[in-house]
């Protein structure tokens, strides 16, 4: 039923951040045209100015975009398919309530994680094109030169950890994909907790949304910074080391967790559809 | 799934909304297989509640309800078909999508018995749902609820929103679509359209079922149509 469940998810969810993306994509490329023209030696009537100026505004725009897109489908779709009318076909169906959770949460950090993606890779094309212009080079030397400076980096890395590299890589994604998991399931507790308001449920959902912050941000000052403090990374042994890494994903695990039985709970026994 | 158990068991069954609405009050009810009930009461007598509670939108406040001596789950939902009284079906699909939808998570759905009820009812089924007036809504909804095989169809006002027409073809379809070994809980404010082809009745007021008794013994008892004697009983 999972497999259905994403199905039906993944077709209600990708319109918009498809368009957005699409439409960043061809902003992306209108700005990369221009650095690959003469454009920019040329813009001096008021007219190229003022196009080299919005382009570069709906540029910025876009990137913003694609990320709130991403987040408010994710808010949206979380509480219009669960706790508004629709709820009454959602709940009634013959799956299982975490089914539904997962569902929406794995087509989320999906499209959260291919946004990212998508906004490196505009930026990395602009900035190619872009550097390449002010300093009066090719692009495949740009590439070159930043495959330096990124093999560089790495060396440092593998001079500073006494761990291997693809570890340290590995635990980056993992920790990457579960805080994306995290800010997922943050804002699905929080719309789970705004349906314990008798009205005003969205209401309800904003309190909880700063309220959780509020608790989490104790959390961090508590547990997180210290931990993080007594761990002294630039002279970690590789037993420090995979203590570290073994202690953040333990705790952005829990965390994760922690919020996926909250909403898990809420849904399946606090269920409430008005 | 227990075939021997009562179809659906209400035991203490209590909704209280808001720590002070009392929706719903220590309500005992067995529903048996194989026959059509009509749930009737005046507003806010706590149908829609019970209702909510069996299909599982509800938590109840005390008590507890069980389907097949389980309570509500993936296994309930699987065997219970219910039309709730508002419209819920998502506005970006289109009527052929929402049929693939049910199809795909209902194996006792049958596609070829949902195009045939479309095609009576003149329904196309490439328009999209948010096009559609609110009581052709209701007329899919009643399809898809109808086009299962279910044990238990529950049926939340299935006439109030739809035309005096369509309402025969619709009592028809309700007749005609559901097995001997199922039953059917019909909410309804309009007795009369509904009585013929009722086997039994529950009167609810105040969240209590005050009387659960086959439609003839009603009739037999009172001289009167159930309709009559649920004015006279709900008389303000």
């Amino acid at each position: 039923m999972l497999k259905k469940l994403l199905k039906q998810e993944w077709k209600s969810f990708f319109p918009a951040p498809t368009i957005t993306m699409i439409i960043l994509a061809a902003v992306t490329l209108i700005l990369m045209s221009t650095f690959m023209t003469s454009f920019w030696e040329e813009s001096s009537n008021i007219f190229a100015d003022l196009f080299a100026s919005l382009t570069i505004m709906a540029y910025i725009f876009c990137l913003a975009a694609l990320s709130l897109c991403v987040t408010i489908c994710t808010a949206i779709r979380f509480y219009k398919n669960l706790f508004t009318d629709e709820g009454y076909l959602m709940f009634t169906l013959p799956v299982k309530t975490s089914d539904l959770l997962l569902s929406k949460a794995l087509v989320s950090v999906f499209w959260k994680l291919i946004s990212i993606i998508f906004t490196v890779l505009s930026i990395l094309g602009i900035a190619s094109v872009g550097i390449a212009y002010l300093s009066d080079t090719s692009i495949i030397q740009f590439f070159q030169e930043f495959s330096e400076v990124f093999q560089e980096l790495l060396a440092e890395l593998r001079e500073t950890l006494a761990i291997p590299i693809s570890l340290f890589i590995l635990w980056l994604l993992i920790i990457g994909i579960c805080s994306l998991f995290f800010s997922t399931l943050f804002i699905y507790t929080c719309i789970c907790l705004g349906q314990f308001w008798s009205k005003h449920k969205i209401g309800g959902a904003i309190i909880a949304y700063f309220g959780l912050r509020f608790v989490f941000n104790i959390f961090k000052r508590i547990f997180t910074i210290p931990v993080i403090n007594f761990f002294d990374t630039d002279n970690l042994s590789t037993g420090g080391w995979i203590l570290l890494m073994f202690v953040s994903l333990v705790i952005m695990g829990g965390l994760c967790a922690a919020l996926y039985c909250a909403c898990n709970y809420i849904m399946s026994k606090k269920l409430n559809l008005d | 799934m227990d075939m021997s158990k009562p179809l659906v068991e209400l035991q203490g069954l209590t909704k209280v909304y808001n720590g002070t609405k009392l929706a719903v009050n220590q309500m005992n009810l067995i529903i048996p297989r194989g026959r059509i009930i009509g749930l009737l009461g005046p507003n806010g007598s706590g149908k829609t509640t019970m209702i909510k509670i069996i299909n599982g939108l509800l938590t109840p406040t005390s008590g507890r309800v069980l389907i097949n001596g389980e309570p509500p789950g993936p296994a309930s939902k699987a065997v219970i078909s219910y039309l709730p009284e508002r419209t819920y079906l998502p506005a970006g699909m289109k009527v052929k999508d929402i049929i693939t939808f049910f199809a795909q998570f209902y194996q006792d759905f049958s596609i070829e018995r949902a195009y045939n009820m479309l095609q009576i009812l003149a329904i196309p089924p490439t328009a999209q749902l948010k096009t559609l007036s609110k009581g052709t809504k209701e007329k899919i909804q009643l399809i898809l609820v109808m086009s299962r095989q279910a044990q238990l169809y529950i049926l939340d006002e299935p006439i109030a929103g739809v035309d005096p027409a369509a309402r025969d073809y619709i009592l028809h379809t309700i007749m005609t679509n559901y097995g001997n070994e199922s039953s059917i809980l019909l909410s309804t404010h309009l007795i009369s359209d509904i009585e013929g082809i009722l086997d039994e009745v529950i009167f609810i007021r105040f969240g209590q079922a005050i009387m659960h008794a086959p439609a003839d013994a009603v009739r037999r008892a009172h001289g009167k149509s159930v309709d009559a004697y649920f004015r006279e009983v709900f008389a303000c």
